[in-house]
This record gives structure tokens, C-alpha cells and sequence, in this order.
């Protein structure tokens, strides 16, 4: 019985081994760590693919790759028959999205196995490009890293400053699925040899492009959602401190660290009309200043620094409001609070969103006023 | 009469070393298992992300079935589980009974072995074979399952802090939430909530495997307070893990994803490491493995005790051997087993009422007829 049992465990075991299969080293696996879809000039889409080199004799440390196809798996089959290794999409760090894709609007379907497949990395950061993603991955900058260190690091460090949002693919699919929002991405373009974060690309309901939101806009719009990362500096002209309008130096530009952003907001629904207000409350620090602050000249640039800020958000909502889209997600806020009502709206939330009467207040406190009055 | 008192005293179990944490954590440990990946998707689809709330009754539902259980088992506590469906039901019925539930532990038990395969497929190991994977997940199995009850008991115990764990890393996935999306707590009024109870009771599922466990616990007069925080503990976790599924996906997402609690996994990434789902996700297996170990322990005890034989190696390789063969009759799918595995909580929605009703029924009548009151 002993020896039968032994036996019956070896024929196991050498079964097992053979579960061991697929073994790959390091050096032969490509390892896409940037992928990109793009429309070409001819109207076929093309899928970018970016892959670091392990090996000392090459000169380039990273290989690249188009294909023209609408699979994204289907890519790949093509990317093995030219480089050197297996391709692997485990540790895909971003996807590119060529400005020309937001024109067609079924380019989401192309996602589609991003979220089918469980080895694909669902925190890779979604990235719109200005303009083609062939200048993209045809960009060699002498003084930067390789392009899938580059890019990641290029998102990290606006993400960090709060001068743009930082989306992943699992963020993405919330927004195309949620109806109390509109999904938004953060942009590059290029300028010369360089890649620049741009701000953030809006996208309309129908996941067509919109506008794309300046660094200040996309600040604006990260204290609106309460959502702040590192530090947030926001720099203002206050056209009331103006003294000299010759000078270049104009001496009217203050600015201050956002330390926290308390959000608050008020949520009414009265005869199929929402109303929201929302109230910030933010503590900051000030960095510069165009008046030397004594205690009473504190509370009037405070004041001034309020309605400012006030009068730029209330703009960015009604602009937002004009356009349909709702990066701030106001459906959500709708549905936390009057379910019943919004079960009814919720496929033309938009359209209630742009009747609905949205006030945002500012309320600063002034934590420190620096060392020197 | 020789022979009857013999058979007596085989009935008998005599070695009871569980002790009442362990008692606990087996209870948990056979509850929560595959149903628990899914089911924050299928609590929302039916009733939306108010519906929770439902878990509470159905904890409450499985902990009040529990309590009965052990009532009955009172009565009897030391027969063994083919000794006390006879003193309540008689030979015959008692042995019907008994082989039905057999047949239903051991289908649990495959289905949630297959399951598990196929959830490795899926996640990790996509090119290897089902048997391979069978083969690898069988010899733990073999060896619990030789080691019989005390053996899994202390098994379950060993691994409960990999569970604790895995639930206390689901935590760090709360960076991204939003709690607007779970508000307002109720949402469409209770009557989703209520039509929900019934789902949420099946996850409770294997309660009835008190009445296996009981004569072997250490400390008998405490098991309904072991009942009552098995259950806690239970309804505790499914809790907590449908809420952070609930405030991490949007109700129109969460709705989309089959199995949220895996996928919600991939959430968690510190600088350091990467893809940590995949080795949570490993963690989470052993969390199912107690599952599929106690259900198939359960059924070939049940008929070991129903034919009189004893629990020999060959007969548990035999049973791997039919398991092995049945995934390639029907290869395991995702479809076929959800199927199954809806069949699976119907027939143990009924075993898990129908028992009860059935013990009392026969409680009565045999009280009737030997007139020595033992409900």
C-alpha cells in the first residue's frame, strides 16, 4: 500500500511539473509599456506600440511599432512578428489616444479588451494627444528619458502639482458608464522636441471631444471636485492692486498654496429643478503678494482673492453648463439625494444639468501670510 | 442484539476536540466562499446598492436556522450524523436524507473546486490545463480530508488570518471612492430590499453543516453562542466587502463587472509593487479552498457513515479520479457552472428549510408512538 502510494504521488507530481510551462526570461519578453491608438491619414486606425530593450548591444534602449488594425489582441500578433520577444501587456504603464480617434464616436469599442482581459493593468494612465501620435512616438528629446519612462513621469509630476487630472483605464470605464458624469482625460501635446501636459480634454456624453480645459481651468476644476493630489499654487492678477500700466512689472499678481479644499454642498430639487451650492471652504498660505499685509490689508486681498475665485468657477460651471458637459459630476450628487426623480432623467441628465441652477461660494482662510509683511 | 449494540456504539462519536473558535471560524470558513465574488454584482442587479441592507436579515435568517439546528442536535449529541437522522426519522427516511445530502455536499464541492480552476485560468494561469490544476488543488484536499474533521477544523484556523488580511488590504482600494454613489442608503424603498433576501440567504449557505459538526465540539452547551458570532462574523464580511464595492464602482458599472471583488483587486498598487491582485487574488483562493475541502469531507462522510465503510485512501483517490473525469464529460465554463451553482443553492435553500420542518414532523410523530418526549 506504501509503495503503491508512493508511486501515485510521483505520477502526480511529474504531472504537476509539467504546469510549469511558459516560462519566459526577461530578455525576451517585449514588454509594451506604452500603447496607442490613433486614426491615420487615410482613415484606418493604427495601434502604437512602445517596448523598452533589454540588451547592451542595441543603440536605442526602446523599440516601437505601428500596425494598422482594430484589435487590439490582433496587435500584438503583429507586434511578435517583428520584435524580438513575446509581447506582454502586464505592465502597460499609458495609453495614447490620438486626437483624430475622438472624432469617431464609437472608439470606445476598441477599449473593449482592456476590460476583458484579466492580465491587462487597469491602473495604466488614459492620455489624449494633440495632434498625431506618430510625431509621438517618432520624438527622440536628447535631454529626456526613454518614452515609457517619460510619459508616466510627465502625468505623475502635473498630477502631483494639481495641474492635471490623472485617469486610469478603470477610471475611464466609471465615467463612459456613469450617467451622472462626463468622462475627461488629461492631454499632451507636442511642442518641438518636447511633450507638454496640456491640461485636460472634455469629452461630451457621446464621447465626442469638447474643449480642452487650460492649466488654470483644470485647477479650477480640481477644487471643484475636491480632489487634490500634492500642492495646489494658484496664481491670480487682481486687476484692484494695479499701479503702473506702463510698466511690464505690473506688481498685481498674487499667489498662494491651497492647503485643503472642504466641500460642502447644498442640494435642493423643487418642480423638476435642481439646484445646487457649493460651498468652499479652503485654508491657504500666501506665497506672494502685491500689498504688504498688515492685518487690515489682509482681509481686503482676502476679500479680493474671493470674489475672484468666485467669479472664475461660477464662469467655469456656466461655460460647462452651456456646452453639456459635466466633468464635475453633478448626476451624482443628483442621484445621492433625489433617486425617485433622477430614475426619470437620468438618459437627459444633461439636458436638466443646463436648466439647473448651479452657485458656487468661496470662503478663504488665511492660515499664514508668509515672514516678511 | 449483539449486532444492534455494536452498531450503537459505531454511531457513537466519542472524539470531540473542536474548540469553540474553531467552531466559529468553520462556520464562516463554509459560508463565505465563490458566492462571495459575485455578490455585490448580483445583490445590485436585483435591488440596486441599497440592498446591503438584505444581508442583515439574511444573517439574521441563517443565524435563527442555526440556532434551530443545534436545538435539535441537542437532543441527540453525540450520534453521528447517520445516527441522528435515524433517532429522528427512522431507518429508512433518516438514510434517504442522509444520502441526498451527501450527494449535495459533494456537488458543492466539486462545483466550487471547478470554479476555482477556472477563476485560476481566467486570472493567472491561462495556459494551463484544467486536470493539471485539479491534480495540484487535490493533494491538499486528500490530506484533509484523510485527517477528517479535526484536521480541517485546525486547517480553517490556520488560514484565517490570510483571510483577515486579504479583507484588510481591500481597504487601501478606498482612495478612489465615492460615497455619493451609495447614497441615499435607501434608495427605491424596502421593497427592493426584501425581494433581495432571499439571494442574500443562499450566501449563508452551509448552515447545515452544524449538524455535522456538533458531536465533534469540545464544548457543546456553548455552540448556539458560536452559531450567533459565526454568522456575525459572516454577515460582517459580506458587509463590508459589498459596501467598498459599492463605493468604489458607480451603480451603472457595478452591474457590468462579474466578479467585482476580484477585479476590485487591481485597484490596489503601492510604488514598490505592482499587480498585487494577482497575489491577493492567490490569498483569496486559499479563503475558497476551505469551502470545497469541508463540502466534500462532508458528503463522503455522510456516506461513509450511510454504507458502513471506512474513509481509506483509495476510496478518496476513486472519488478524484470520478472528479478528474467529470470535468472532461462537461468541460467546466463560466455559464455551465453559474448554472449549476444556481441549481446548487435552490436544492440548499431547501435542504436548509426542509430539514428543520422534517425533524420536527418526525420529533412529533415518534413521540406519539413511544411516548418518550424527546421534542
Amino acid at each position: 500500500m506504501k509503495y503503491f502510494q508512493v508511486c501515485l504521488l510521483s505520477i502526480f507530481l511529474v504531472i504537476g511539473v509539467s504546469g510549469c510551462r511558459g516560462k519566459v526570461n526577461i530578455e525576451d519578453v517585449t514588454l509594451s509599456m506604452i500603447l496607442g491608438i490613433d486614426v491615420n491619414d487615410q482613415n484606418k486606425v493604427e495601434v502604437f506600440m512602445a517596448s523598452p530593450v533589454f540588451s547592451g548591444e542595441t543603440k536605442e534602449k526602446t523599440e516601437h511599432f505601428n500596425v494598422q488594425t482594430l484589435s487590439i489582441k490582433e496587435s500584438r500578433n503583429y507586434f511578435d512578428t517583428r520584435a524580438s520577444g513575446v509581447t506582454g501587456g502586464g505592465k502597460i504603464q499609458a495609453i495614447l489616444i490620438g486626437s483624430k480617434v475622438l472624432e469617431h464616436k464609437n472608439w470606445f469599442s476598441i477599449m473593449d479588451m482592456f476590460f476583458r482581459d484579466p492580465k491587462f493593468r487597469l491602473n495604466a494612465d488614459l492620455i489624449f494627444v494633440d495632434g498625431p501620435l506618430a510625431d509621438v512616438f517618432n520624438l527622440k528629446p536628447k535631454d529626456k528619458p526613454e518614452l515609457p519612462i517619460y510619459i508616466p513621469q510627465l502625468i505623475q509630476t502635473a498630477d502631483f502639482r494639481n495641474v492635471a487630472f490623472r485617469t486610469s483605464i478603470r477610471q475611464f470605464h466609471q465615467l463612459y458608464y456613469e450617467k451622472g458624469i462626463t468622462p475627461f482625460a488629461p492631454e499632451l501635446a507636442i511642442h518641438g522636441e518636447h511633450l507638454v501636459v496640456n491640461g485636460t480634454t472634455l469629452l461630451t456624453k457621446n464621447n465626442l471631444y469638447n474643449r480642452t480645459l487650460s492649466m488654470n481651468e483644470t485647477q479650477l476644476l480640481k477644487i471643484l471636485k475636491d480632489h487634490l493630489e500634492g500642492q495646489l499654487v494658484i496664481a491670480l492678477k487682481l486687476k484692484k492692486f494695479k499701479k503702473d500700466v506702463d510698466d511690464v512689472f505690473t506688481d498685481e499678481e498674487t499667489s498662494f498654496y491651497i492647503k485643503d479644499v472642504k466641500r460642502k454642498i447644498d442640494k435642493k430639487y423643487t418642480n423638476g429643478h435642481y439646484s445646487f451650492n457649493v460651498n468652499l471652504t479652503m485654508p491657504i498660505m500666501f506665497t506672494e503678494s502685491p500689498i504688504g499685509l498688515t492685518n487690515s490689508s489682509e482681509a481686503i486681498l482676502k476679500k479680493a482673492i474671493e470674489k475672484k475665485l468666485q467669479k472664475e468657477l461660477n464662469n467655469l460651471i456656466q461655460s460647462f453648463q452651456k456646452d453639456k458637459v459635466d466633468p464635475v459630476g453633478f448626476g451624482i450628487l443628483a442621484h445621492s439625494f433625489q433617486y425617485a426623480d433622477w430614475e426619470k432623467i437620468e438618459n437627459h441628465w444633461l439636458d436638466t444639468y443646463q436648466k439647473s441652477n448651479i452657485k458656487v461660494k468661496v470662503k478663504i482662510i488665511v492660515i499664514d501670510k508668509g515672514i516678511t509683511m | 442484539m449483539k449486532n444492534d449494540v455494536r452498531r450503537d456504539s459505531f454511531m457513537i462519536i466519542t472524539k470531540s476536540k473542536i474548540t469553540q473558535f474553531q467552531f466559529i471560524l468553520m462556520i464562516f470558513g463554509i459560508q463565505v466562499g465563490i458566492g462571495m465574488l459575485s455578490l455585490p454584482r448580483e445583490l445590485a442587479q436585483k435591488g440596486g446598492t441599497s440592498s446591503w441592507i438584505a444581508i442583515l436579515f439574511g444573517g439574521i435568517i441563517s443565524t435563527l436556522i442555526g440556532i434551530v439546528f443545534v436545538k435539535f442536535r441537542e437532543k441527540a449529541p453525540n450520534l453521528n450524523y447517520i445516527g441522528f437522522f435515524t433517532f429522528y426519522l427512522g431507518k429508512i427516511i433518516g438514510s434517504i436524507v442522509v444520502l441526498f445530502q451527501a450527494m449535495y455536499f459533494l456537488y458543492g464541492g466539486y462545483l466550487a473546486l471547478v470554479r476555482a480552476t477556472l477563476y485560476i485560468q481566467s486570472y493567472i494561469l491561462q495556459e494551463t490545463k484544467t486536470y493539471i490544476l485539479l491534480v495540484l488543488f487535490l493533494f491538499p484536499t486528500y490530506q484533509l480530508i484523510s485527517g477528517g474533521v479535526h484536521l480541517i477544523a485546525k486547517y480553517i484556523e490556520a488560514i484565517f488570518p490570510i483571510a483577515f488580511f486579504t479583507l484588510f488590504m481591500l481597504l487601501f482600494t478606498l482612495k478612489d471612492a465615492d460615497i455619493n454613489f451609495i447614497l441615499p442608503i435607501i434608495k427605491e424603498g424596502w421593497m427592493p430590499i426584501f425581494k433581495t433576501i432571499p439571494l442574500t440567504t443562499t450566501s449563508f449557505l452551509g448552515i447545515e453543516l452544524i449538524l455535522v459538526y456538533y458531536p465533534y465540539l469540545k464544548s457543546k452547551e456553548k455552540a448556539v453562542k458560536g452559531v450567533i458570532i459565526g454568522n456575525a462574523l459572516t454577515t460582517f464580511t459580506y458587509v463590508f466587502v459589498t459596501i467598498i464595492c459599492f463605493v468604489i464602482y458607480s451603480p451603472y458599472e457595478i452591474k457590468m463587472t462579474f466578479e467585482p471583488v476580484i477585479d476590485i483587486l487591481s485597484v490596489i498598487e503601492f510604488q514598490y509593487v505592482e499587480r498585487l491582485d494577482f497575489i491577493l487574488f492567490s490569498l483569496f483562493l486559499m479563503i475558497i479552498s476551505k469551502t470545497w475541502v469541508t463540502f466534500i469531507w462532508a458528503g463522503m462522510n455522510g456516506l461513509s457513515e450511510l454504507f458502513k465503510f471506512r474513509l481509506l485512501p483509495i476510496i478518496i483517490i476513486f472519488l478524484f479520479i470520478i472528479i478528474i473525469i467529470l470535468t472532461f464529460i462537461q468541460v467546466p465554463t463560466f455559464t455551465n457552472t453559474t448554472n449549476h451553482l444556481h441549481v446548487l443553492m435552490i436544492s440548499g435553500l431547501y435542504i436548509t428549510i426542509g430539514i428543520p420542518i422534517l425533524l420536527l414532523v418526525g420529533g412529533l410523530i415518534k413521540n406519539r408512538l413511544s411516548k418518550v418526549k424527546i421534542n
